[in-house]
């Protein structure tokens, strides 16, 4: 069998078996079958292989910790905190809980490496909020599902961690790199938020003065410590991520149990929810490492390759053209697995066209993180949905609004690199 | 050989054999361009069949250790050269051919495996893990790699570093003061800027293939080893030829991986000075003194190890070799 | 959740689900509860320099990792709760539905039978690799594989009784 033909069928039966409602995970390990049976020199035993070394690997360890630690600031108030902030900080523009809802989601991103949990998080507190005070039940829930995007763009991110681990590439730079273009997407929600908050006359609030804004920034302070101790233990080396997010667990752990949030009971409870969460979040990594390498057996990468450079097409066509592929692949996969299927794949298309792996790493993150909020498989979106007591399809329309200006700055990062390169240039120019 | 293809009938009878050779490296490493010469000396020794080899390089198919599994399973890759820990979960007794400050130098590395004294080893590797050593390719020596200079015993102590995963090599660092531990060859770079460990051990053609220098900016010539890189064949593709296709195999193995070893002195070289004169990497020497003194820590965890191996005539034997 | 209220009308098979899937959620859970411990330890260890650092906790914590992995992906095989995508309409007759459900549990179960049987092909040639730090045998760790093939089976034939059930109503 060529290449093509293998892709063909290994994506083609993949995308057969998503739509029937075949769970993703078994779904991608199903795919491999038929592909494994018509070649004599791959066996299942291939199968079992990748998906089992793919689990034996430090970069992985770091995942529960980080979905525990984000469910704890959910569970210990440290969120609540955040959110009292961004209250007093943003609150009095217009359309104000909007406001509260994309700025509290900047600084949980900053805290956080997980978006499910900002939009779990925040979601039950401020979409029923929002619902109250008038707000449309749609856009409440569609902006809440968004602006959680942010959490895996700005740092610290489980997806740059792995990112950075399977294709070598500098982790610190990366979460430097998110920090510009996470922002600019924040403030482009924001400036939705406030063309809808015009349109339909949202209610706006008085300006906190500024002994409410200090009280609430003292009180975030032990919240706002978190990115201190993992960021700082990253980017410096002082912890391995893993022990970082095993510090960040034990930090809000301790929060929690200090200011009575959290019980014995309670912390049990949320560990069995994290569990369970990492398996089935995880094991979408295995399956998606064979059917990796069963593209890469083939030497589907390589053919990719010599198509695309015959196409002519230009290092700003292919940065877009990359984007297009993360965009279209997150619609139906969750971004870790992703990553595995296509990151190996896209690489070296990247590296023919001169683009910086930073540049290149970005614009795969930011795109994949889009597609947590885009159906058929959005988890972001499913959640805040849930909350918002709502199918998800009636939301899609106030998604797509908010989603056009955001992808504009998509465009903007694949043809400035700027965006991304500026800060790791600036701080971090020895891994550049 | 031209005048082979000419003649029609007798080529056109000809058996195309494909074989699948694996690497972690790109197409100008010295293990790849084993595989090259391998490929063309085989079909230059046997006129039964033509062996075409695919190449699958750049960790397209895994890393040495997935490549192991796969040859001892009889299935995907066909032809690899590991460095020996990648098999000593499987075979233990493989680790004594390339433990640390065995040989003398590059000279007596070449005699011992001129000898007959690994021919044990090679039979056990067969039993054990379904793989056949054809040839033996390395020979480069392995040196320290950090994320902060190191130039002497002193600087060593308290260092963290990923070493190769039979237990010898922990044993070893561990005896002169680093601390050592195992990590999968793929997650180093990140495993150095994520503070997991501060370096490696690894050949100069390593260093650079890999972009450890991204991370990892000192390389101090300490050579503590002298490397033996065996090309493995996987016995399920071995057995599928004739005995005289077989006999060229194993003479075309031999002349490979003695061919490799030269590349990859001369290639160490060339790419560890680029990386020094575009600044991206700082060589370091270790002095004669510094050397004996590592020497002289690591012997006793070395001779513990051989004997409760029960390695020491295997030992003795190759120290006795002139 | 599920509910795994016994009755008086539970089927032997819903009943070792049931209590499989309450000792799994215990299991599971100390597994990670045991990683976080590690960790600590491990960290603590390198910060204390009189203690000794500790190298294997590292590789134990990822031999748990594979079990949390496994374990939890057995669970969400009973819990249903393994992500799918949802965009085509779902068909409109009870049993249509059923059927389709049916189909899917059917490919779910070849999956499973190939991480029993070659999970146990596999994990038992794992009998004799030693792991690099800890020296155990890595069957330790690779038994996780065919655990994880039984359990699903037995989830998965649950499952198909109870829709076979619920069409023949
Ligand atoms: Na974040
Ligand atoms: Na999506």
């Amino acid at each position: 069998m060529g290449s093509n033909e293998v892709a063909m069928m290994l994506f083609g039966v993949f995308l057969i078996l998503v739509f029937a409602r075949v769970p993703v995970a078994f779904a991608l390990g199903l795919a491999c079958i038929p592909v494994i049976m018509l070649n004599d020199t791959v066996s299942l035993f291939a199968l079992i292989d990748r998906v089992f070394i793919s689990y034996n690997s430090f970069l992985l360890l770091s995942v529960p910790f980080f979905l525990l630690a984000a469910s704890l600031m959910n569970s210990s108030g440290i969120t609540k905190k955040l959110m009292n902030l961004s209250r007093t900080t943003v609150g009095h523009l217009p359309g104000g809980l909007g406001h509260v809802n994309v700025f509290v989601s900047m600084l949980f991103a900053g805290v956080s490496g997980s978006s499910t949990a900002d939009a779990a998080g925040i979601g039950k507190i401020l979409i029923p909020e929002m619902i109250d005070q008038g707000y449309d039940r749609k856009f409440s829930i569609a902006i809440t599902a968004c602006s959680s995007v942010m959490g895996v763009i700005i740092p610290p991110s489980i997806l740059m961690l792995i990112w950075g681990g399977t294709m070598s590439i500098s982790v610190g730079s990366l979460f430097l790199a998110g920090i510009i273009p996470g922002i600019l997407l924040g403030l482009s929600m924001m400036t939705t938020v406030y063309i809808y908050a015009k349109r339909n006359h949202y209610p706006v609030y008085d300006k906190s003065g500024f002994t409410d804004f200090f009280k609430a920034f003292v009180i975030a302070i032990p919240g706002l410590m978190t990115p201190l101790i993992i960021l700082g233990g990253i980017t410096f080396g002082w912890f391995t991520p893993t022990e970082a997010s095993a510090i960040a667990v034990l930090y809000t752990m301790a929060l929690g149990f200090l200011n009575k949030t959290i019980n014995p009971r309670k912390f049990v409870k949320i560990l069995s929810e994290t569990a369970r969460l990492t398996g089935i979040s995880l094991f979408c990594v295995g399956t998606a490492s064979a059917f990796s390498w069963l593209l890469s057996y083939h030497e589907v990468p390589q053919a990719l390759v010599a198509l695309i450079s015959s196409m002519h097409i230009g290092p700003r066509g292919i940065t877009l053209m990359i984007a297009l592929v993360f965009l279209l692949i997150g619609l139906f996969i969750d971004a870790i697995p992703a990553i595995i299927i296509m990151g190996g794949v896209l690489y070296p298309i990247a590296l023919e066209a001169g683009i910086h792996p930073i540049h290149f790493s970005i614009i795969g993150i930011v795109s994949l993180a889009f597609g947590l909020v885009t159906p058929p498989y959005g988890l972001c979106l499913l959640i805040s949905a849930r909350i918002g007591e709502m199918s998800v399809h009636k939301v899609l329309k106030d998604v797509v609004i908010i989603l056009l200006p955001m992808l504009f700055i998509l465009i903007l990062i694949c043809l400035i690199p700027d965006i991304a390169m500026f800060l790791p240039r600036l701080i971090t120019p020895q891994f550049l | 050989n031209g005048q082979q293809d000419s003649a029609a009938p007798a080529n056109g009878e000809k058996k195309v054999m494909k074989i699948n050779a694996a690497s972690m490296f790109d197409e100008v490493h010295p293990f790849t361009q084993t595989y090259y010469k391998f490929e063309e000396l085989v079909n230059k020794y046997q006129d039964e069949v033509t062996i075409e080899v695919k190449y699958n390089l750049n960790k397209s198919l895994g890393i040495e250790t997935d490549y192991f599994r796969f040859m001892s399973q009889g299935e995907s890759v066909d032809l690899a050269i590991l460095a020996p820990a990648n098999i000593a979960t499987r075979v233990p007794s493989i680790a004594i051919v390339d433990m640390p400050l065995l040989f003398k130098d590059y000279a007596h590395r070449n005699r011992v495996l001129a000898s007959d004294l690994f021919k044990a080893i090679e039979e056990d590797v067969v039993k054990k893990a379904n793989v056949r050593i054809i040839g033996y390719a390395g020979g480069a020596s392995r040196s320290i790699i950090s994320n902060y200079p190191i130039t002497n015993m002193e600087d060593l102590q308290g260092f963290k570093l990923r070493v190769q995963g039979a237990p010898i090599w922990a044993k070893v660092f561990d005896a002169v003061g680093a601390v050592p531990s195992v990590i999968a060859y793929d997650e180093v770079y990140s495993a150095i800027q994520t503070g997991v460990i501060q370096g490696l051990e690894n050949e100069k053609i390593g260093y650079a293939q890999m972009r450890f220098f991204e991370v990892a900016p000192h390389y101090t010539l300490n050579e503590h080893s002298i490397t033996v890189r065996p090309l493995f064949m996987s016995e399920k593709a071995y057995n599928k030829f004739s005995p005289t296709v077989q006999a060229a195999i194993m003479k075309a193995g031999k002349e490979a991986g003695e061919f490799g070893a030269q590349v990859e002195l001369e290639l160490g070289q060339i790419e560890l000075d680029k990386l020094v004169k575009s600044g991206l990497a700082n060589v370091h020497p270790f002095s004669d003194a510094d050397k004996a003194e590592f020497k002289a820590r690591a012997t006793p965890a070395l001779l513990k190890y051989v004997e409760e191996a029960g390695f020491t005539e295997l030992y003795n034997g190759i120290q006795a070799i002139k | 959740m599920i509910d795994t209220q016994i009755g008086k009308n539970t089927s032997l098979i819903t009943k070792i689900a049931n209590t499989l899937y309450r000792s799994l959620l215990i299991i599971q859970t100390s597994f990670l509860g045991f990683l976080l411990i590690l960790v600590t330890l491990q960290i603590i260890s390198r910060l204390i320099p009189a203690l000794p650092y500790m190298l294997w906790t590292e590789e134990i914590s990822r031999f748990l990792l594979v079990w949390v992995i496994f374990l939890g992906a057995a669970i969400g095989v009973k819990e249903n709760s393994h992500f799918t995508v949802s965009l085509l309409p779902e068909p409109k007759s009870k049993l249509g539905a059923t059927i389709w459900e049916l189909s899917i549990a059917g490919l779910t179960i070849i999956f499973a039978a190939i991480f029993t049987y070659r999970g146990y092909k596999y994990a038992k040639v794992m009998f004799w690799d030693i792991s690099d730090i800890a020296q155990i045998s890595m069957i330790w760790v690779g038994s996780a594989i065919p655990v994880f093939g039984i359990l699903s089976l037995i989830f998965l034939f649950e499952t198909v009784i109870k829709l076979t059930k619920k069409a023949g109503e």
